[in-house]
């Protein structure tokens, strides 16, 4: 089972994020970005839903709380960066 | 003890207050450093009064840097604006929050202003003083000694229209008088948490309209390859260990002032300000500075003929009233208000204080002078 995951570099903008989305409806969880896909060490992430992403990713770039990168986790694989 | 001391910080803080800080104490962690559940009470509770305060100020919660107190949020934005030598032109009642680090900086401060209770006076003032060549304006809300609200609406207005940077010292203004970002456009408002906000001491918020340069370098949870302070608010200003419990208290005391209403809160402390001078008029030898209405917040200040002001503070002290005296750390209102050489005793109210505290005061005052 896939995960999807917005990256924020920073942690206000992240739970800002969290917050936009969920008056929208729309839940993410919020946690540390998982290792495997901060290159630049600590930093926070959006977990979400897949049927929710592109509304999400929309949403939240129209609120002017951008974050940095999508990517698509499968256990045991190398992250994928979603285009979005 | 009756507390007037309150432009110090606030005394009593509303019950909520000392709870949320001992439950921070036992539950949280450091925010934004671990996903474990004490980590992520912390960060909530930081980004739940960072949500406050920027629905109170009007501004989002990524601009809202927390700081140890006013001094620390105003000498990060000084010296973010201002460079040696520049000039800087700043009202006749700062505080050495701003003096200081302006003097430290080898800034040309040019004061403007110094009639009290008087706005025409300071905005006709600083239009002067705003020459092309003047790098930041920095104006306190409300003057910690004498309660004078300075007419910042208007002073923001003439700093925007002239492309100069405002800095707004609202120690003495915040949690008392509307402030919002928003209609400022201020480059900086620095308040503290523990005043009019009722906070804990150790507490103060750095309103960002732009981003500030470091005053300290470290962790902040985000980036941490890099060698660089990151680039984004909040994290480019709180390197270390935030002070949660603080904070914690902070989010309680203004969750206290959404629910009471600014305006209640500003419209008692009026009203005591003018029940003191009522009471005072007519005691012998007494002078006060008393502007009321909407030129005065919170502090009046009084001189006595023949009296020491710390002296007759001490008295004071000793049959339980808490007053401060002295120049309260703000050389430049006094110089102003012509107060240099005798300071003057400072009373302060609270949202706490009752006409009867003010009441006693002025019998204990008038009992002190019979003698």
């Amino acid at each position: 089972m896939h995960q999807f995951y917005l990256t924020f570099r920073s942690m206000t903008r992240a739970q800002s994020a969290a917050t936009a989305l969920l008056r929208k409806g729309i839940v993410a969880a919020f946690l540390r970005t998982p290792k495997s896909l901060s290159a630049q060490g600590c930093g926070y992430a959006l977990q979400i839903d897949g049927a929710s992403l592109q509304t999400a990713a929309a949403f939240l770039r129209r609120e002017g709380l951008a974050f940095d990168h999508a990517f698509r986790l499968y256990p045991g694989a190398p992250p994928q960066e979603v285009p979005l | 003890m009756i507390y007037l001391d309150n432009a110090a910080t606030t005394m009593p803080k509303p019950p909520e207050v000392y709870s949320a800080v001992l439950d921070a104490m036992k539950t949280c962690a450091s925010l934004g450093r671990s996903g474990h559940e004490a980590a992520r009470k912390a960060a909530e509770t930081a980004f739940s009064c960072r949500l406050l305060a920027g629905e109170l100020f009007e501004l989002s919660p990524e601009q809202v840097v927390f700081t140890l107190n006013a001094t620390h949020a105003l000498n990060l934005a000084i010296k973010t604006i201002v460079q040696p030598g520049d000039r800087v032109v700043v009202s006749g009642f700062e505080h050495n929050a701003v003096m200081r680090p302006l003097h430290s900086l080898g800034a040309q401060a040019v004061i403007a202003g110094s009639a009290l209770f008087d706005p025409d006076d300071t905005l006709t003032a600083f239009d002067r003083a705003m020459t092309r060549d003047t790098k930041a304006v920095i104006c306190t809300h409300v003057s910690n000694v004498f309660g004078y609200i300075l007419p910042v609406e208007e002073l923001a207005a003439l700093c925007r229209q002239r492309g100069i940077p405002l800095i707004l010292d609202a120690a003495q203004s915040a949690g008392i008088l509307p402030l919002s970002m928003r209609q400022l456009q201020a480059a900086f408002i620095a308040m503290p948490g523990h005043k009019g906000l009722y906070g804990p001491q150790g507490t103060g918020m750095l309103l960002c309209g732009q981003t500030p340069a470091t005053l300290l370098e470290g962790g902040t949870g985000s980036l941490s390859v890099s060698m660089e302070m990151p680039d984004f608010l909040p994290d480019r200003a709180e390197a270390g260990t935030h002070n949660v419990p603080g904070i914690a208290g902070l989010l309680a005391g203004m969750q206290y002032l959404k629910q009471r209403g600014w305006k209640a809160v500003s419209d008692k402390e009026g009203a005591l300000l003018a029940l003191l001078q009522q009471l005072l008029t007519g005691l012998p030898g007494v002078r006060t500075y008393y502007a009321g209405g909407t030129l005065q917040s919170g502090v009046l200040s009084l001189t006595v003929d023949g009296w020491d002001c710390e002296m007759l503070a001490e008295q004071l002290a000793e049959a339980g009233i808490a007053v401060r005296a002295g120049l309260h750390c703000a050389p430049p209102a006094h110089q102003s208000a012509g107060t240099l050489a005798n300071g003057t005793i400072r009373i302060s109210v609270s949202d706490f204080n009752t006409r009867a505290d003010i009441e006693s005061f002025v019998a204990v005052l008038a009992s002190i002078l019979e003698k």
